[in-house]
């Protein structure tokens, strides 16, 4: 049983329908990620309440709170852009939860002040929210969110406002807001798969509102249950299955990048683990740092492959880890 | 730098209209406060000391702020709940209804006058249905009493904050409130520690501005308040100059009043500038659902119709109505027949005829100007970015018509001219003044919007200044320099307080007619002229919302 369950939520819109069911566990960091318009965020606003489902329902602590409204659902939200109240100073902000459950002023102030530092914006109580930079308000948002102590925090691309070092910053503050916060559990939505590796116990992947997988960031990169999955978790190929003799019941095979080696010499594979694909023509080369993601075309197929080393000829040789390859059959995973 | 020399580009072209809004504004406005000061060729602060000092000054400035707070606190209490009702939720016709609504900042205010006394008065329809309904033969006196100005007035400016405070609240996306709810706080919180405090701004500069409106109010005062006993300082100013024939007194009269209008458009400022923000967010309103709901939005909007369209169309009804013994009773198209001079009438409506042709060609040469003025300070307002130009075209909202009526009028006595065209001419000059902050008001957004970044592209493309102003610059604003137009034309049509003032009733307009036939009880002409102003004011509304389409569509399109 899990902290949080969602049992055939459906909503349908006039372009999509959302149908999914999803388990969290308690003190889990899960992310949501799709392409935008997958329905991440209206997942969120069904699940903090701002919008009801059409049927299903979503379990906190084991009990429906679909009935409920937003205000009673310890379900906590930070909005993508921040929605801090412009009229109120920082401290005011913060401490509002606690406001509107009666919490005398004082106890109000000295959450917010504790809140405050542990987000690493101590002494900012006074200042005007819109003196705040983009990272600031973000840290404002989420210190006014967990004021509430709610059971489940939500994010909704909370760092999508902010600049590629902020981001990163923030990420590890996020986490390590979720680790040091008692037991807190986490849904995070985005639609950076980076963002999503670096950050998460667990990855959900949506599209048009349907689950196309769960699970850790490994088993999301290395088993995707779809192709879908396959391709939005990371850079890969595909190649229909007839051009090899392989005994699979499969119409695609699929490989990462690295499960490629790409060679203009002698190569020292075993023939039983390497599948030998023969001469591939380079078409762009592009530099990672620690290798290089090579283009290449061959037989009229385009393929991605990472090498430790720049090609020196426009030729090289092409040899695949029969150990990594993923097969799919319409476009589900065959294992 | 290429900009530097841009704004002094913008200046110079900005500088003939600057010159002359100093002169058609400022000339009057000194000539009328310094007539204070000059009795019998002799300088004095004699008159200046008594308007400042007199208790019966204070008596009608309390009076005059009494009824514009009264007034102003009425018309955004009755709002507000129509702007939560607009602002949230969706409904059939609403475009059309907030369209109406913003079609009362050009309704003339004569017409509020002459609907207020066909509908309310004593033989109205709100009489008529209370006799039909109550069988008592006593009507109810709404009419002539401070109620009538309070309700004149809400009649005015209700559809005016509506506007305003339904614009404000739809462009404030949901999130904030959607925040305060997933942290616990209910609807009534919300409201009082989330939405108020955003539509506080929006809420006191609309109020500030229906008091503007209200403070200076001139006919709705004239007439529907029927008596010394409801005298604001505009109309006392008037009755003092006009009827006195005391031009000095007046003038000291309408420099108190100055300054205290002064203040109340500074408080404006301050307040419309501390007003955040549009975010043009996705549309917050959502579908009605609940019964409660709906029916409330019915209830306000028929209601609302009622009270608006109610007198406006009584208008139209009783200009076909005769009750003259003389020409029979019933229907009757007469006043028309009067009206367009396809009948000789020997009554006030013998210079129906002359009344429109002189209101046309004023209200015609007075948007030509507005508009070409307006253009040209626009763009040196927005494309320098500048202040204080704003300040001079909101000036004008400082200077109430009579005040500036009275300047025209002791301007063209002491260069003893009077004949009929000094007179149309210091009428269009007046005109001018007042249309011209709000041609400016109109222009300046759609500068700001049509940025600088295309007129910069047509100087990368070779194109010089000149070049690129005409073939560019001014082409893209041309909706909006129509907008500008049509607003000065209906302005310069609804005039009376200004043209009642300075011209003695030498140039005969249409709104002044109109204010005769009333005193002379000509109803039936009264409203077929009123009937001829609410056609051109739709006409004039229309014609701006077809602009205002084909650019939304032209839009939609890029």
């Amino acid at each position: 049983m899990g902290k949080l369950e969602l049992r055939g939520l459906r909503k349908a819109y006039p372009n999509f329908t959302l149908e999914l069911d999803l388990s969290v566990e308690e003190g889990e960091f899960l992310t949501v990620i799709g392409p935008s318009g997958s329905g991440k965020s209206t997942l969120l606003s069904l699940i903090s309440g701002l919008e009801s489902p059409d049927s299903g329902q979503i379990l906190l602590d084991g009990k429906d709170i679909v009935p409920l409204p937003p205000q009673k659902r310890s379900v906590g939200l930070v909005f993508q852009d921040y929605a801090l109240f412009p009229s109120m100073s920082v401290e005011d902000n913060v401490s509002y939860a606690l406001k509107v459950r009666h919490i005398p002023k004082k106890e109000g102030r000295q959450a917010a002040g504790d809140l405050l530092d542990f987000v690493s914006l101590p002494g900012y109580g006074k200042r005007k929210v819109t003196t705040l930079s983009g990272g600031e308000a973000q840290r404002v948002a989420l210190a006014r969110a967990l004021a509430g102590e709610p059971s489940v925090m939500l994010l909704d691309e909370p760092l999508s406002a902010l600049d590629a070092a902020l981001r990163r910053h923030l990420r590890d503050e996020i986490r390590r807001i979720h680790d040091e916060d008692r037991g807190l559990t986490t849904v995070y939505v985005t639609h950076d798969r980076e963002e999503a590796f670096a950050i998460s116990d667990r990855i959900a992947i949506v599209k048009d509102g349907k689950l196309e997988m769960a699970g850790t960031p490994e088993e999301v990169y290395k088993q995707p249950a779809t192709l879908f999955t396959a391709f939005f978790t990371g850079e890969g190929t595909k190649l229909p299955t007839a051009l090899f003799n392989l005994d699979k019941d499969a119409d695609t095979v699929f490989f990462r990048p690295e499960a490629v080696a790409v060679r203009q010499t002698i190569f020292y594979g075993d023939a039983d683990s390497w599948l030998e694909l023969g001469q591939a023509e380079v078409l762009s080369s592009e530099f990672l740092g620690r290798s290089y993601l090579l283009g290449l075309r061959w037989q009229g197929h385009p393929i991605l492959a990472e090498s430790t080393v720049h090609p020196t000829s426009r030729h090289a040789d092409l040899y695949l880890d029969k150990s990594r390859l993923i097969f799919f059959k319409d476009g589900r995973l065959v294992p | 730098m290429r900009r530097d020399g841009n704004g002094r580009f913008y200046f110079l072209l900005a500088l003939p209209s600057l010159a002359v809004l100093i002169l058609v504004f400022l000339l009057p406005l000194a000539f009328n406060l310094s007539r204070a000061f000059f009795v019998d060729g002799g300088f004095t602060l004699y008159l200046v000391k008594e308007a400042f000092t007199d208790g019966y000054t204070w008596r009608l400035l309390s009076f005059t702020l009494l009824q514009a707070f009264l007034s102003s606190l009425v018309s955004v209490l009755v709002a507000l709940p129509g702007a939560y009702l607009w602002a949230n939720y969706r409904f059939r016709l609403k475009g059309l209804m907030l369209s109406l609504s913003s079609l009362c900042f050009t309704l003339p205010s004569i017409l509020v006058v002459l609907g207020f006394v066909i509908f309310y008065g004593n033989s109205g329809f709100v009489n008529s249905l209370w006799r039909a309904l109550t069988g008592r033969d006593e009507p109810i006196r709404i009419l002539y009493s401070f109620r009538a100005i309070i309700l004149a007035h809400a009649f005015l400016n209700i559809p005016v904050a509506l506007n305003l405070i339904t614009g404000a609240w739809s462009s404030f996306p949901r999130t904030l409130e959607n925040a305060s709810h997933t942290l616990g706080a209910g609807r009534v919180r919300t409201f009082l520690s989330v939405t108020l405090p955003r539509l506080r701004a929006t809420i006191l500069s609309a109020s500030l501005l229906i008091f503007l409106f209200c403070f200076t109010s001139f006919s709705i005062i004239l007439v529907l308040g029927g008596g010394p006993q409801y005298t604001t300082l505009e109309v006392e100013i008037y009755r003092t100059n006009n009827i006195v024939l005391d031009s000095a007194k007046a003038s000291a009269l309408s420099l108190f009043s100055f300054c205290v209008n002064i203040i109340i458009v500074l408080l404006y400022v301050l307040a419309s500038r501390s007003e955040e923000g549009k975010e043009r967010a996705a549309d917050r309103a959502v579908k009605a659902t609940k019964l409660r709901t709906r029916l409330a939005l019915f209830l306000y909007n028929t209601l609302m119709l009622i009270f608006i369209l109610g007198p406006l169309a009584s208008i139209v009804t009783r200009s076909f109505i005769s009750t003259s013994k003389r020409y029979g009773e019933g229907f009757s198209t007469r006043a028309y027949q009067e009206l367009f001079g396809l009948t000789r009438s020997i009554g006030a409506m013998g210079e129906a005829f002359t009344a429109l042709l002189n209101s046309l060609a004023i209200a015609l040469a007075v948007a030509l100007c507005s508009s070409i003025l307006a253009l040209f300070l626009s763009l040196y307002i927005a494309r320098r970015r500048s202040r204080l130009t704003e300040l001079v075209g909101m000036f004008p909202l400082a200077v109430s018509s009579v005040t500036l009526g009275l300047g025209y009028y002791i301007i063209k006595a002491s260069i003893g001219a009077s004949s009929v065209l000094v007179g149309a001419i210091t009428v269009i000059l007046a005109h001018l003044v007042i249309a011209l902050p709000f041609a400016v008001r109109t222009l300046v957004p759609a500068v700001r919007m049509n940025g600088e970044r295309t007129v910069l592209a047509a100087y990368t493309l070779g194109a010089g200044r000149m070049k690129a102003l005409f073939t560019v610059e001014i082409p893209a604003l041309r909706g909006a320099i129509m907008r500008a137009f049509i607003f000065s034309f209906a302005l310069s049509v609804g005039e009376v307080n200004a043209t009642l003032t300075l011209a003695e009733g030498k140039v005969v307009t249409l709104p002044i007619l109109l204010y005769r036939l009333i005193n002379s009880y000509n109803y039936q002409g009264a409203c077929a002229i009123g009937t001829l102003l609410i056609l051109m004011t739709l006409v004039v509304f229309a014609i701006s919302q077809a602009i205002g389409d084909g650019r939304r569509k032209a839009d939609g399109k890029a």
